[in-house]
Parts: C-alpha cells; structure tokens; sequence
C-alpha cells in the first residue's frame, strides 16, 4: 500500500486528505461558482478543515486581482460559514510555479469554537469579485476530518 | 509496545488520539466552582496537547447563563494555561441541540508555542459564574489530543 493510500485509511482519528483541481476556467469564475473540494459527508457527520495545501505551476500570471479578491474555503456555498482564506497578491499573479499552506482559522485567545455545519461540503471561492486572464490551473491538498456530530 | 512506539507504527501526524466525556446537567451548572477533568493526566514525564474538541448540547430547556462567560479548557484546573474557549451566548442558552468544533489555541503570528504542563489533566470550567437552570441538556464532548514526551 502506497503512503498516501495508509494516510487515507487513517480515519479512525477523522484526518483525512483528498487532491482537487481547479482549472483556469473554473478559477476565472470562482466567485460566481465556488467549487466543491470535499464533498458532503453522511447525514450526522460534518467536515472539518485542518488545512490545505496550493500549487499554481508556471504560467500567464492572473491579472485584475482587486483587494479582498482573496481564496476562501466556506461551508456549501457562497453565503456559508468561512473557515480559511489564502491571499491572492503574490501567489496568483506570478508567472512562476507557487505553493502555499493555509491553516484553518484559530483563535489566540477568547472563544475559539465554530458553529460547524453538518451533512455540508467544503467549496473553495473567489471573495468579492472575479479575476481575469490566467491560465494556470490550482492543485489542492485538502487536510480534513469527517467526524460524527454527538447524540 | 510503548505508546511512543505505536505511535511511530500508526505513522499519523504525531498521534491525535480522543476521548469522549459526558457532563450531567449538574455538572454543566457547577462548572465555575467544579471543573471536570476531561482528560487524565498522562505519565509522568509526558504531556497532553489540546487538538480540538467537538461538543454537542443536547436538546432541552436553555441554560441561563448570567454572567457565566465562556467555557475553556485548561491545564490542571481553573488557573491553569487555557487552550481553547467555547462561547456560550449562541449554544448553551438555545433549547435546541447545538454541535461546536472548539479550536486549539493558535497564533495569527508571531510567538505561536505554548508552555505544556507535563503529568497534568485537562479539565473544561466556566470564566466567571455557575450557569442556572438547563434542566435536561446534557453535554458530550470528544477532546482530541496527542501525547508526547515532555523532555525529548
């Protein structure tokens, strides 16, 4: 069995990964249509985000990235609970093959607990606006769990 | 085998393990004058790392919550190092059954380590009041965390 076929069967602890591609059409419009990265779990289960890994490779760098036009992940949809955002400026419009790691938002102090939504995927989506030109697709790794809501 | 060894075995990041704990109503009211371990001290020499938690209400009558404040979970006890909160305002006073991912503690930036405390309990308790009322929502958490060696 390959590595990453035993960190997939890893899940008694609920730590998971699955890859995902966003291709250059798909990236264009991202704000108008996110796209789902981990798919719903079973009802009386939710997906929680530990993090993820992005790779652009080389390419026309994207164009017309306006401030806040940043990569969020929610819950199902547009309008969903945000659980990570990676910045754009530096990372989409370069020419250059780039990786980043984005964490799941974490709290320093006070309350640090989210209203997790069950039976929900993760989408990945372009904030505020659409950006323009690129041709480089996204390669994701996404780090999460599937764990049971308690009853 | 030791736990070490099995850890290495599993070859998961580090060895996240949980344990699932419920809290009676009448601990949930006398969570600011009792802490309630969540998770047992290790060996000596070791140390328990918060990795999150998943805690569910149940549903039923409200909880009222006055000047309780959040729920932490702490080292040791109700002075010790907090390493995660869960607001109260939203959950505990619904009558409905509330699910809540608690987050470790993480920096934005900047120093981001802790100070583990080494043989130590993790316990969960209210900031700065007992709760009332709350007649039949019990509680359920499963605590995630790993444990490792204190000195390496």
């Amino acid at each position: 069995m390959s590595a990453e076929k035993k960190l997939r069967s890893i899940s008694s602890i609920g730590f998971n990964f699955r890859v995902a591609l966003i291709t250059s059409a798909q990236l264009l419009a991202l704000n108008a249509t996110p796209v789902v990265i981990v798919p719903a779990p079973k009802t009386g289960f939710f997906n929680l985000l530990y993090g993820l890994n992005l790779n652009k490779p080389a390419g026309t760098a994207y164009a017309g990235i306006a401030a806040g036009e940043d990569l969020a992940v929610k819950y199902t949809d547009t309008n969903g609970l945000q659980v990570a955002s990676l910045e754009t400026t530096g990372f989409l419009d370069q020419t250059t093959a780039q990786s980043r790691w984005t964490f799941a938002y974490n709290a320093a102090s006070g309350a640090s607990d989210i209203a997790v939504v069950s039976n929900a995927p993760l989408v990945l989506q372009m904030l505020t606006g659409e950006i323009t030109t690129g041709n480089s697709p996204l390669r994701l790794r996404i780090f999460y769990g599937v764990m049971r809501v308690l009853g | 085998m030791s736990v070490e060894k099995i850890q290495r075995l599993v070859a998961s990041p580090g060895g996240v393990r949980f344990r699932d704990v419920s809290l009676t109503v009448a601990q949930m009211v006398a969570l600011f004058s009792t802490p309630v371990t969540v998770l047992p001290a290790p060996r000596s020499g070791f140390i328990n790392v918060f990795e999150g938690a998943i805690i569910t209400k149940a549903a039923g009558t409200a909880y009222t919550i006055g000047t309780g404040g959040n729920i932490v979970i702490n080292y040791t006890n109700a002075a010790g190092l907090a390493v995660g909160a869960l607001a109260m305002t939203g959950w505990a006073d619904q009558a409905t059954q509330q699910t809540r991912w608690i987050q470790p503690y993480r920096a934005a930036s900047g120093v981001s380590s802790i100070t583990p405390v080494a043989a130590a309990v993790l316990v969960i308790n209210q900031l700065t009041a007992n709760m009332t009322v709350g007649t039949n929502s019990t509680v359920k958490l499963r605590v995630f965390y790993r444990q490792m060696p204190n000195v390496i």
